[in-house]
């Protein structure tokens, strides 16, 4: 019996490609993604053991008792959510016994200028770039070649960085640090290994200190162990010198803290994997659906075939293994197909990194779980596509054998037609219920797309005679008597219509979803900022963080009026790590208008906080409640602007300790409701400066309004100048701002659109083949055509409804989230149905050839 | 055109074959108060009315009739490929009525043979492969001896590696006699077996299926409206209207004629048109 099932895949390859082709692209995704998550943890693990090579840390105490937030983009300190430490910690101490060096992290991002005057981006655009203090003996530096900074304007850059920059020792170029312009001169090459595209550049330790610590305080000090110390001994070592102030630091060894930034790094990288898999299963979901409908088709040009097994002494059960062993053929095929076109993808991709200059370590993994997990996908998705087929096989009475035409008798569809129905009517309930409740809208859309999806899978027969019908009506009164043969042979059969535009279906709603809701999105975007940015024009940053000599140099240039600056940074509120904005006073109301729910805007002034009403629900702020913020050690008099202040700051609380989290309370005095402030509280600016260190501010946007009658294209020239020095800055005005979101979705999209095509293909082949005879050779390539065309638009617009009925309940769903209008983008939906349309046309060419070409005879009895 | 072997044929069926190891006198197949009722209310079509039959063991019985007669019917019920709307069939002594789908699936596994008009074997395996088909979904094991013996009365050794498609229609038919033979059935049933065939290739079937009778002591039953096909069995059955209206012990092809000509008189002609051409339709009329 494998016989059968082998010989029969063997001797119809060609029938089996589509299906193993739809294999091949949901496994290459999960096989890539798996893969690719290999590279990456790999890479970053390895820059985390060669960056992160002390043998002991001391570090602050988290600033919240219970969870710390995840921090991204801080490649040498997990500090995001720590206390800061003075940074001569140790140095107040004796020499450490058993330790040959400490060194206090010191860092903070920095712009290097290159040969060519421009910004020196990091590998793809987006890897940071760091200035450091070069301490003189830190055995993690190595001299390349010339000497390390010892003094205000000298540098030296990490090999990679200066192939990047085209500079070389010796060269005058410029730096931008702590938001200003400074010449310096290159003196030296180091080496880091693991820099891995991020642009490194050392600094003197002095101006190091003075820019990137201007409060005295650090996130963490490394201690090297001498030969013969053990990292626990240095641990102990070190925490018995701090005495007293051991309580408010933490001291852990190197591996402790190489353990946590590598599990924080395969945290982040498994909500990528998340990401990418979500869009695995459904190409793998569509990709079921096609190596059903493949089944199907070969279970019915088979039906004889397996009669005549069933004669001759197989059992169901025997017959059902045969055709889901064929399946299984197609899914381990598939697979292994997959699982190399994942590593080749994974491949590609890291070869296009490394000439971006990123480089990824070691080969591509595909690790022996990878291809067990691909196989077993592969096969189950298959398998349990087949399945129905399969079932179906399995009751072909043996007598059929003995019949000449052997037809598949069709229940009637009522069933089928009330059931589908009873599931879309509950999915609609869904989603009605979703707009109207406050609690877990999201999990009843979620119950709503299921239902709705699989409810038109099951109604899709029932209701495509109706629908079909009314499609043709064009047709068929144009075209006689194609556009009525082709109306015909497709209203005849609904199962067969509904299969082949099942997968279409699937995928419309999809791409349908995502279009409103991308649509509606941004619409949402715009209309926040148009309502409330009324600023002429905004500067942003792709490195996050705008420089302040970029905002200064904006403010200063001749025609605008005035310009505000938005900042946010981390802090905890009530012991919750959470994030503050503050904005310069007096923004609210000169560019931006911001409208108080409750209370005033205006309360700003007098010291009190703004809370979004989203956080004040969770939280249960109202008017007057008072927060309690749990600051970085600092002054209690708030501006730290200048490095002189800094020295006072572990002293500034008698009674606390260095490092201790200080807090400040202050008192709600309004409650907003704007999706433009990205953080849950708005804060005075002097109340920001107290709570968060300068290093961890992050200037997000600088609005500028220009002087009433001010030429604007010109102004918009002349900052576009001023910020030039600065060259990750952006000049936007509020339109360029609003709009930048469906581009990623559509891209993903792409591999849907191919499964898209593939399956009409597959089924337009069988329209083809099975059809009668007795028409002139371009008619009946017309008939196929117009069925194809028939059948794609049914199911885009099938799924069209299902996606866009999904998608338009979430503006209200969602409306507290900022997802505030809902737009219908008519015109790409119309386009997507005309693509449909042109699909069909050409998955029907093929099919309609064969058909036209074929002999009479031939045609009868293809196999 | 061959004659009919000779072949002592007395009309009891209790009478031994020599070269069959049935002495018994059951018969090997049995139908009492058969009926069969295709469709319902108003388009509802008898294709089986009232059928009481036994067919002997080690005998070769050919079931005659004109198109919509019902005999494919007959065959099909009696081979427990249908089910039938009423009375009772018995096959090597077990009521098939009652019997579950996986108790026929077993029943046809292991004691019924099969040979269809359109041969039926299965295009992607060999000869050789078709033959032992029906052992591998048994799980059996193939008696090597019994499988020479098989090819041997076929004629087939020198083709057995060749795929369907590079047989002629009489080789393809002999490779489907040989698969139905191949797991020692009880009884082999033959539904037009030569329909498709040349009249040189028919003679090649039927003389195959005669010797696998007298050599091999097999029971076989064969659908057919030709009579020189009919001619090459012990015993013709003859029906019309869904009732057996005739039954004659060693039919010639005159007898057969006769016979046909006697029982059919509202359909005369029936029996000229159907000797005349392979008639694709058979159960068209049946159901």
């Amino acid at each position: 019996m494998f016989r059968v099932t082998w010989r029969g895949v063997r001797q119809h390859p060609v029938r089996f490609v589509l299906s193993v082709l739809a294999v091949v692209l949901g496994i290459a995704f999960v096989t890539g993604t798996f893969a690719l998550r290999g590279v990456m943890a790999d890479t970053f693990h390895a820059i985390v053991d060669s960056s992160m090579d002390a043998d002991v840390y001391v570090r602050g105490v988290p600033t919240t008792s219970d969870r710390t937030a995840s921090s991204g983009d801080d490649l040498v300190s997990t500090s995001a959510n720590r206390t800061d430490l003075p940074l001569d910690l140790l140095d107040a101490a004796e020499p450490i016994a058993g330790a040959t060096g400490v060194f206090p992290t010191v860092q903070g991002s920095v712009i290097l200028v290159g040969a060519d005057g421009t910004a020196v981006q990091g590998a793809g655009g987006g890897a940071p770039s760091i200035g450091f203090a070069a301490w003189p003996d830190d055995p993690s530096l190595a001299l390349v070649s010339g000497r390390v900074p010892d003094a205000a304007g000298e540098i030296a850059l990490e090999t990679s960085a200066l192939e990047r920059s085209g500079l070389h020792v010796g060269d005058a170029t410029k730096l931008v640090v702590a938001g200003e312009v400074e010449d310096v001169q290159v003196v030296g090459e180091v080496g880091f290994p693991g820099a891995s595209g991020a642009i490194l550049v050392a600094v003197d330790p002095t101006t190091a200190v003075a820019t990137f610590a201007p409060d005295g305080t650090v996130p963490s000090i490394a201690v090297y162990a001498a030969p013969g110390t053990t990292p626990a001994q240095l641990a102990a070592t070190v925490t018995a010198d701090l005495g007293a102030q051991a309580g408010s630091v933490q001291v852990v060894t190197g591996d402790t803290v190489r353990a946590e930034a590598k599990a924080s790094i395969d945290t982040m990288l498994g909500f990528v994997s998340t990401f990418l898999l979500v869009f695995a299963a459904i190409a793998l979901f569509v990709g079921g659906f096609i190596i059903a409908n493949t089944f199907t088709m070969s279970v019915r040009q088979r039906m004889q075939e397996i009669a005549v097994l069933r004669a001759i002494g197989a059992s169901p059960s025997q017959v059902f293994a045969s055709v889901v062993g064929q399946a299984a053929i197609v899914g381990v095929v598939g697979a292994a197909v997959g699982v190399l076109a994942g590593g080749g993808l994974v491949a590609v991709l890291r070869e296009i990194l490394d000439r971006a200059g990123m480089t990824l370590s070691g080969g591509v993994p595909i690790a022996v779980s990878t291809v067990v997990v691909a196989l077993v996908t592969g096969v189950v998705v298959s398998v349990v596509a087949a399945a129905l087929p399969a079932r179906r096989a399995a009751r072909i009475p043996p007598v059929d054998a003995m019949r000449e035409a052997v037809t598949s008798g069709d229940r009637p569809l009522r069933l089928r037609g009330v059931l589908g129905l009873v599931l879309v009517v509950l999915g609609v309930a869904a989603v009605v219920t979703a707009t109207a409740v406050d609690d877990g809208a999201g999990s009843f859309l979620g119950i709503a797309a299921v239902l709705l999806v699989v409810g038109m899978l099951v109604w899709a027969p029932a209701i495509a005679t109706a629908v079909v019908r009314v499609l043709a009506w064009p047709v068929v009164r144009l075209g006689r008597p194609i556009g009525a043969l082709a109306r015909g042979n497709v209203v005849r059969n609904p199962r067969r219509t509904a299969s082949t535009a099942g997968a279409l279906m699937i995928g419309m709603a999809l791409v349908g979803a995502a279009a409103v809701l991308a649509t509606s999105t941004q619409a949402s975007m715009r209309s926040v900022v148009d309502d409330s940015i009324t600023a002429d024009y905004l500067l942003r940053s792709a490195s996050q963080d705008i420089p302040v000599g970029a905002a200064d140099a904006a403010a200063e240039v001749p025609g605008v009026a005035s310009s505000g600056r938005v900042w946010w940074g981390p802090t905890a509120i009530d012991d919750e790590p959470s994030y503050v904005l503050a904005v310069s006073d007096g923004l609210f109301g000169r560019g931006w208008d911001l409208d108080a729910v409750e209370g005033s805007v205006a309360s700003l002034e007098s010291g009190q906080v703004l809370v979004q009403r989203s956080a004040a629900e969770a939280n249960g702020w109202t008017l007057g409640s008072t927060l309690t913020f749990a600051g970085a050690a600092a002054g209690a008099g708030g501006g730290t602007q200048d490095a002189d202040s800094a020295q006072d700051a572990d002293g500034a609380r008698p009674g606390t300790a260095p490092g201790h989290a200080a807090t400040t309370t202050a008192t709600v005095g309004g409650i907003i409701e704007s999706p433009a402030v990205g953080a849950p509280v708005v804060v005075p600016q002097a109340l920001f400066e107290q709570l968060v260190p300068q290093t961890r501010r992050t200037l997000d946007m600088v609005l500028i309004e220009a002087a009433p009658g001010a030429d604007l294209a010109a102004l918009r020239a002349e900052i576009v100048d001023a910020v030039k020095p600065y060259l990750i800055v952006s000049v936007m005005d509020a339109d360029e701002f609003a709009s930048s979101l469906a581009q990623q979705v559509q891209q993903v999209l792409v591999i849907l659109y191919a499964l898209l095509a593939l399956s009409i293909m597959e089924r337009t082949r069988e329209i083809g083949l099975m059809r009668a005879v007795g028409l002139g050779r371009l008619q009946l390539a017309a008939v196929v055509v117009v069925e194809s065309v028939l059948i794609a638009v049914f199911g885009a617009l099938a799924g069209l409804a299902v996606g866009v009925g999904l998608a338009s309940a979430m503006p209200s769903a969602f409306a507290d989230s900022g997802l505030s209008d809902l737009v219908v983008p008519g015109g790409s939906l119309a386009g997507m149905v005309v693509l449909a349309a042109v699909v069909g046309v050409v998955a029907a060419a093929w099919p309609a050839l064969r058909a036209a070409r074929l002999p009479v005879l031939e045609s009868v009895t293809y196999d | 055109m061959s004659t009919a072997p000779s072949s002592p044929l007395p009309s009891r069926p209790a009478s031994p074959n020599p070269a069959s190891s049935a002495h018994d006198a059951t018969p090997i197949a049995s139908a009492r108060a058969l009926r069969k009722v295709y469709g319902g209310g108003e388009t509802a079509v008898v294709a089986l009315d009232d059928v009481d039959v036994d067919l002997e063991r080690g005998r070769l019985t050919a079931i005659m009739g004109p198109s919509g007669s019902g005999k494919s019917t007959l065959m099909h019920c009696m081979a427990g490929l249908d089910r039938p709307t009423s009375g009772e069939v018995v096959v090597d002594g077990d009521q098939i009525g009652r019997m579950s789908e996986r108790q026929l699936t077993r029943l046809r596994r292991t004691r019924l043979g099969f040979v269809f008009q359109a041969f039926n074997l299965i295009p992607t395996l060999t000869a050789r492969e078709n033959i032992t088909l029906p052992v591998d979904l048994a799980r059996g094991s193939l008696d090597k001896d019994w499988f020479d013996e098989v090819i041997d009365v076929v004629g087939l050794r020198d083709r057995l590696d060749h795929r369907p498609s590079e047989l002629s229609g009489g080789q393809q038919q002999r490779v489907a006699c040989a698969r139905a033979l191949i797991t020692r059935p009880s009884v082999v049933f033959a539904d037009e077996p030569t329909g498709n065939l040349d009249s040189v290739a028919s003679a090649e079937v039927l003389g195959f299926l005669r010797r696998s009778v007298d050599r091999l002591g097999q029971s076989v039953v064969m659908v057919t409206h030709e009579p020189s096909t009919a001619a090459y069995a012990d015993r013709a059955l003859f029906l019309a209207d869904g009732r057996i209206v005739g039954d004659l012990a060693d039919p010639t092809p005159d007898s057969v004629l006769e016979a046909l000509r006697t029982h059919a008189p509202v359909r005369a002609g029936t029996a000229d048109r159907a000797g005349g051409s392979s008639e694709a339709a058979t159960d068209q009329g049946d159901r």
